[in-house]
């Protein structure tokens, strides 16, 4: 027998009905969906290293794993193979070949093209399909792998706050008395504290990494996730199910967790996309002021301050980054307004 | 009296609730000393109007809420100041069917696990044995099999009952609390609710305590009947005795309010004077006082309290034994 629990509830199956009538919302899902999984994978479309390398007759796979040094295809350096020359160098010799990459270029690397100084305009030849930063690294691997640190960190941020709010702000509504007054105050005296400032500041002390950057993220910002959910338990513990479960003598931890967090589920699932499209937006703004992750890392908003500074001689720098964050936050936020009416009770919105 | 221990006893039970933190001392007071005992076996009946205190009663007795003051017996065992985890046994033995179905289960969930739930909290059992449990009560409250995998909004009202039935019985317990069972329904499906509930008890043995504020349901139901006012028992007797020979002023206009068909046996209506006073700011003396057409100056100072006035017939008023 399959267990019940996991089943969908026919309210929820009706929900992720409405959202797939939804287009504009269920189509933006399934375009990020596509987009996000393909950047978890961009090692393979866009790299410095080779795709499969072909050399006397065998094939290497240097996408992913260690360093492959230059003298394994005979050439006379001990660092890491340059596969573009490679390619030239193998199709010179007839010893084998090179499949690269669409983009042949790593985020970090610079190509520099001898007599002319960088930023270089968007090439089909050179394969920089969006031209070069000021600096020479490839636009079009900067934008992806920016793009995939910027939405795994906001993902990984919005489901850690939104787990603690939701359980915190849970027990707030379910215990109430002391225990909510308390968390009440304390979280009130908590969201005062200015967080871009705090964040800037560890940010001009030194440069946080992915990890602590995170934490900050998440200790100013799992406050702001209990309201909502407090509200609503409030709401549902009063309700006469509550009453039997507790009858039948269920814990605490059972009835939020089997009968209010799935009663409750709506309005975190409601606010996901928006927290999500604020936490890249942040995160890009912050990566603009040059507080955000340390330098080399690829992101938005380093992007978008390189293209302000020079966008009269290399305006495809900041058309390319503004065209990206676009499109992005646009589908989010139609991911959220389809979510959000699939979710309304009053289920009778015109679409034009 | 039988000389057996009552299976729920509870003496002298105060229950109140306060209104807000701030508000001052707004209190309601929903129980106001309570003594009531429920023998094994028996179905004790409680009428009273809204707000009078019949479901706080029934989820005091039931260690649903921490009483003020007063205590909670069963079986002979003090709980009133049992934990959570010490009322296990409690538990177990009493559960309870609330007014509306729709409410009291969790929509999202299916039948099969609704009623397989207090199985899943209380006994160790794998889950074809919770399943098969769950199938057997199916077909004992009158429901198909095949009601497993759905879920409640797809029955009526009637049907939702027997689901809410089927899951009270789940634990097999001693002591059935119905609130208000069929205060939800259509008329058409009350009988049909009643009778298999009254079957119920009579197969399992259970103590039923019955709530409601239709006397008529209350008198087809029980072999007592105690009748509440504003967080106190009035009165108090074999159901046969109070509709045919009730003594406290209360219970005669309840009694004289039921609609009777045969219009040569009409009794006289009694008239209600006043109004009913609110649980914040009780009356001193007789809760009823203000509305008793009957009242003496003692009633304004002395609270009457529950005697017996004749041989297991217990009334609080002055004028009364």
């Amino acid at each position: 027998m399959k267990k019940p629990m996991f089943t969908l509830d026919p309210l929820t199956r009706k929900r992720i009905d409405r959202f797939k009538q939804i287009k504009r919302g269920y189509w933006s899902w399934r375009a990020l969906l596509v987009l996000v999984i393909l950047s978890l994978f961009s090692e393979l479309f866009i790299n410095s290293r080779a795709i499969v390398v072909s050399y006397e007759g065998k094939l290497y796979f240097p996408t992913y794993g260690a360093v492959i040094p230059g003298t394994t295809f005979g050439l006379d350096y001990q660092y890491e193979t340059n596969y573009r020359e490679l390619s030239k160098t193998l199709k010179a010799n007839g010893k084998g070949w090179v499949l690269m990459p669409l983009v042949p270029y790593s985020a970090y690397e610079q190509d520099f093209k001898e007599g002319v100084y960088p930023p270089y305009a968007p090439s089909l030849v050179s394969r920089h399909f969006l031209g070069t930063d000021s600096i020479g690294r490839d636009i079009v691997a900067r934008l992806v792998y920016g793009f995939r640190i910027a939405i795994l960190f906001s993902l990984a941020y919005v489901f850690i706050t939104f787990f603690i709010g939701t359980v915190i702000g849970c027990l707030m509504g379910y215990w109430g008395g002391w225990f909510d007054t308390i968390f009440q105050r304390i979280i009130e005296i908590w969201e005062q504290v200015p967080f871009l400032y705090v964040v800037m500041i560890v940010g001009s002390i030194y440069k946080p990494n992915f990890a602590i950057f995170l934490l900050i993220f998440i200790i100013f910002g799992w406050s702001s996730r209990t309201w909502r959910v407090r509200a609503m338990t409030y709401r549902e513990r009063e309700r006469d199910y509550i009453l039997a479960a507790k009858a039948m003598g269920a814990s605490t931890w059972r009835i939020i967790s089997v009968h209010i967090v799935p009663n409750v589920l709506v309005v975190i699932v409601t606010m996901l996309p928006f927290a999500i499209s604020g936490a890249i937006s942040s995160l890009t703004a912050l990566d603009y002021l040059g507080f955000g992750l340390r330098p080399p890392t690829p992101s938005w908003g380093e992007l978008i301050s390189q293209g302000i500074s020079a966008y009269k001689t290399a305006p495809w720098i900041l058309t390319s980054v503004v065209s990206a964050m676009t499109v992005i936050l646009v589908m989010i936020a139609f991911i959220g307004e389809g979510l959000r009416d699939a979710f309304d009770p009053k289920k009778f919105t015109v679409y034009k | 009296m039988s000389a057996a221990t009552p299976i729920i006893e509870v003496k002298g039970l105060v229950q109140h609730f306060a209104q807000g933190r701030f508000s001052g001392n707004r209190i309601v007071h929903a129980l106001n000393g309570v003594d009531i005992a429920v023998r094994e076996g028996e179905t004790l009946g409680l009428v009273g109007e809204t707000g009078c205190g019949k479901s706080t009663l029934c989820r005091a007795m039931m260690r649903l809420y921490k009483p003020t003051s007063g205590s909670v017996y069963f079986e002979g065992k003090d709980i009133t100041k049992l934990r959570e985890r010490d009322l296990r046994f409690v538990r177990r033995s009493m559960q309870m069917i609330f007014q509306d179905p729709a409410e009291s289960m969790n929509s999202r969930l299916n039948v099969g696990y609704i009623i397989e739930e207090p199985l899943l909290i209380q006994t160790k059992l794998s889950a074809p044995e919770r399943k098969e449990i769950a199938l057997a009560l199916l077909r004992e409250v009158g429901l198909p099999e095949d009601s497993y995998l759905r879920y409640p909004h797809e029955f009526s009202g009637g049907q939702r009952q027997r689901i809410a039935i089927a899951r009270a019985l789940a634990l097999e317990p001693k002591v059935l609390v119905c609130d208000e069972p069929v205060s939800a329904l259509d008329v058409s499906v009350q009988s049909q609710v009643l009778n298999l509930l009254m079957q119920l008890q009579r197969e399992r043995k259970l103590t039923m305590i019955f709530v409601s504020h239709a006397l008529s349901v209350v008198r087809h139901m029980s072999d007592r009947v105690a009748v509440m006012y504003l967080g106190n028992v009035m009165e108090l007797a074999d159901s046969l005795t109070i509709y045919h020979e009730p003594r406290h002023p209360y219970t005669k206009a309840l009694i004289a309010a039921i609609p009777q068909p045969d219009p040569s046996r009409r009794f006289d209506k009694i008239p209600f004077t006043g109004e009913i006073p609110s649980p914040i700011d009780l009356p001193s003396g007789c809760p009823f006082r203000l509305n008793c057409p009957e009242r003496i100056e003692r009633c304004e100072t002395e609270k009457p309290a529950l005697r017996e006035v004749a041989p297991g017939h217990h009334c609080a008023c002055h004028l009364v034994g």
